[in-house]
C-alpha cells in the first residue's frame, strides 16, 4: 500500500486525520521531519495548531518538502495545513511553505468566530479529487482565517460565512481543504479515497 | 455505562435501559454516520457517576466515524481533557470543573481554545446540579450562563434533569430564557419526544438539540428529523 506522512507539527490529535486515511487505503505515519531522500508516497499536513508555531517547526523541511512536491508528490494540506501552503497568515509572524502566493486573513469579527460546524461547497471549479462530490455538499470547518490565493485558478471550492471564502483549492498534485475531510462523514470520506486514488495513481 | 449504550431516567442510574438493537456503540456510531447525524453526543454515564468509565469504548467509537464527537461525564482535570482530545475528540462537556475548579477551565481553554469546551448546565428547579445530578449548586442557568461568557466560553449545553429521559417535551421556559443571552451557543437537551418538539426548538432558536431516547425508542427516525431540519 502507498506510504503517507503525516507532518506533526503542534499539538497531537492526528488520531481522526491518521483513521480516515487509513480507512481510504492508505499506510500512514506520522513524522516530525522528512527528508528529499525518503520514499514517500504522498504527504499530509494537518489541520491543528498556530500558524507561527508550524511555521516555526517547517522552517527546517520546508526545502525539503517542496522539492518532494515540485518533483509530483500529492500533497493534502488540511484547515491549517492548506493555510501553510501560502506565504504568511495574520494570525502570526512567520513563513508558509509558499508554494502558492497569497495570505491567510480573518474572518471578520461581526461573525461567531471560530466558524464551527457543517457549511456548503459551491464547486467553482472541477477537480478529480472532487469526484462524486454534488455541488453544496455539507462539510465540517473549525476555522478563524482563510487564505486568499494571488492565482485564482487554484481555487476548487468556495464556501459562504458571512463573506465568500476559498474552502478548497487544487493545482497539479497539491490539494488543500479549509474543511475537515477528517470529520465530514460520508462526504469527507469520498474527498479522502479520491486523494488516495491520485496517490495510487 | 458498563460499555454499552443506555439510556436513563431522570439521571437515576436503576432506571437504566439498554439500547442495543442496531449493535454495540461502535456499531451504532456507525449507524448514525450512515444516516446522516453531523454530529455525535457522548455522556460516560459511569464517569460521572464515580464508577469507572468508558473511555476505550469512546476511541473505538472515534475510530469507527469520521464526525465530530462531543463527550461529557467525569471530565474533572486537565488530563482528562488531553486525554479526549488525543483519541479524536472534538469537544469537551464540562458539568462540575466549571463550578469546582475555575482556574482549571480557563488553562483548558488557554492551551486548547474556547472552542473545544462545552459548559454543561443540567438545571433542576432552577438550580445547577453537578457531579452526576447529586451535587446542588448555589447558581441557576441564567447567571451561569452571564458568568462563563464573561470568561469566553460560548457553547452550552443546557439539560433540564426533571424531563431527561421522559420523553415528555423539552423544558422550554428555560431554553427560551437562555437563548436570550446575546452571543451564547445553545444546545438543548432533556425531553425531546417527537418532531413537534424540535419544531418548538427551532422557533425559539437554540443552536443544536440531543436526542437520545426518541432516536433509540424509535419515536422518529433520524432521517426524518433531517429531513425537516437540514441538520448541521
Amino acid at each position: 500500500m502507498p506510504e503517507l506522512v503525516i507532518l506533526d507539527y503542534g499539538v497531537g490529535n492526528l488520531f481522526s486525520l491518521k483513521n480516515a486515511l487509513e480507512e481510504v487505503g492508505l499506510t500512514v505515519r506520522i513524522k516530525e521531519s522528512i527528508k528529499q531522500s525518503n520514499k514517500i508516497d504522498a504527504i499530509a499536513l494537518p489541520g491543528v495548531g498556530h500558524f507561527t508555531a508550524a511555521a516555526r517547526k517547517l522552517e527546517f523541511i520546508n526545502q525539503s518538502i517542496t522539492t518532494i512536491v515540485d518533483n509530483g508528490t500529492p500533497l493534502l494540506g488540511i484547515c491549517l495545513g492548506l493555510q501553510l501552503l501560502f506565504q504568511e497568515s495574520d494570525e502570526g509572524p512567520g513563513r508558509g511553505l509558499g508554494i502558492f502566493r497569497g495570505k491567510n486573513v480573518r474572518l471578520s469579527e461581526s461573525l461567531k468566530v471560530p466558524h464551527m460546524g457543517w457549511n456548503t461547497l459551491k464547486i467553482v471549479k472541477q477537480n478529480e479529487i472532487l469526484k462524486d462530490v454534488v455541488d453544496n455538499s455539507f462539510v465540517y470547518f473549525v476555522h478563524s482565517l482563510y487564505p486568499i490565493p494571488v492565482e485564482k485558478e487554484i481555487v476548487a471550492t468556495k464556501t459562504e460565512y458571512g463573506e465568500t471564502f476559498t474552502s478548497m483549492i487544487a493545482y497539479k498534485n497539491v490539494f488543500g481543504t479549509q474543511f475537515h475531510p477528517e470529520k465530514s462523514g460520508p462526504i469527507g470520506l469520498k474527498i479522502l479515497s479520491n486523494f488516495a486514488k491520485i496517490v495510487k495513481r | 455505562m458498563n460499555g454499552r449504550i443506555v439510556r436513563l431516567s431522570r439521571g437515576d442510574p436503576n432506571t437504566a435501559k439498554i439500547y442495543e438493537q442496531f449493535g454495540g456503540p461502535a456499531k451504532t456510531a456507525k449507524k448514525w454516520q450512515n444516516d446522516g447525524a453531523k454530529k455525535l453526543h457522548i455522556i460516560d454515564l459511569d464517569a460521572a457517576l464515580g464508577s469507572g468509565n468508558n473511555r476505550s469504548i469512546i476511541a473505538e467509537i472515534a475510530e469507527s466515524v469520521n464526525l465530530p464527537i462531543q463527550v461529557g461525564g467525569g471530565i474533572r482535570t486537565i488530563k482528562d481533557v488531553e486525554h479526549l482530545l488525543s483519541l479524536g475528540i472534538n469537544q469537551v462537556i464540562l458539568g462540575a470543573l466549571p463550578f469546582s475548579d475555575p482556574f482549571a477551565l480557563n488553562q483548558i481553554q488557554k492551551q486548547y481554545g474556547s472552542d473545544v469546551v462545552i459548559v454543561a448546565l443540567d438545571n433542576k428547579n432552577g438550580n445547577i446540579m453537578i457531579e452526576g445530578w447529586k451535587t446542588k449548586t448555589m447558581m441557576g442557568v441564567r447567571d451561569s450562563l452571564n458568568k462563563f461568557m464573561g470568561i469566553g466560553i460560548k457553547s452550552f449545553l443546557i439539560t433540564s434533569i426533571t424531563k431527561d429521559g421522559t420523553l415528555s417535551g423539552p423544558d422550554l421556559e428555560t431554553l427560551d430564557k437562555a437563548s436570550r443571552t446575546p452571543g451564547a451557543k445553545i444546545i438543548a437537551a432533556g425531553g425531546i419526544g417527537q418532531l413537534d418538539d424540535l419544531i418548538e426548538l427551532q422557533k425559539i432558536g437554540v443552536e443544536g438539540a440531543v436526542i437520545g431516547k426518541a432516536l433509540y425508542e424509535e419515536r422518529f427516525t433520524l432521517k426524518e428529523a433531517l429531513n425537516q431540519f437540514g441538520g448541521k
